[in-house]
């Protein structure tokens, strides 16, 4: 009984984990729950400008059904999906849907979009381990 | 030029990010920053100086 009442104990607070989905869900709005305007500001402007400068460089978002395009099109595909719903909204509104390879800088474009994705993954982390108190 | 400029911007905003998440404090973060984007300026310089000898 008392094993169980510790390890409830150490388990992570609620918060976190709606933290970890906001930051997810809305780059920077997991910081901006927990009040960090600043940090909310600065990390979520730098997955937004990310994204948004894989978008003006012709980059494109994949998605798990171009399973055709190689396995690792999954890879790229989990990594563009860190950016939450910028890349369900862009999805929707068909914004970066296909491969613009007559452009130069495509190729820096998903680039870009990966890493926005992936850096947005490290914010919702950052902003679950603020919440359960392993960092400050 | 402006691969070069998307390089640097990449660069930039990678530092910004490492440099709140990895350190505490202003003055380590913006030490840690620059170092992040010096390094990948260099690696990225070296590495296009090295190709453009491979045909």
């Amino acid at each position: 009984m008392a094993e169980t009442t510790n390890s409830l104990e150490s388990m992570p607070p609620a918060s976190a984990w709606i933290a970890a989905l906001a930051g997810w869900l809305l780059p920077g709005a997991g910081h901006l729950l927990q009040g960090r305007a600043w940090r909310a500001l600065l990390l979520g402007g730098v997955v937004w400008l990310m994204f948004w400068s894989g978008v003006s460089l012709g980059g494109h978002l994949y998605s798990f059904s171009e399973g055709e395009a190689g396995l690792l099109s999954y890879v790229f595909a989990f990594c563009d999906l860190g950016t939450g719903a910028l890349y369900f909204v862009s999805k929707a509104a068909g914004v970066a849907l296909t491969e613009q390879p007559r452009l130069p800088t495509s190729e820096y474009g998903n680039v870009f979009l990966m890493v926005a994705g992936l850096l947005n993954f490290l914010l919702s982390l950052d902003a679950f381990d603020i919440s359960a108190g392993r960092k400050h | 030029m402006k691969h070069l400029l998307a390089m640097t911007f990449f660069a930039a905003l990678i530092a910004v990010a490492f440099g709140i998440l990895g350190r505490e404090g202003t003055r380590e973060r913006t030490r840690y920053g620059l170092k992040i984007f010096l390094e990948f300026m260099g690696v990225g310089l070296g590495i296009a100086w090295l190709l453009y000898w491979i045909p």
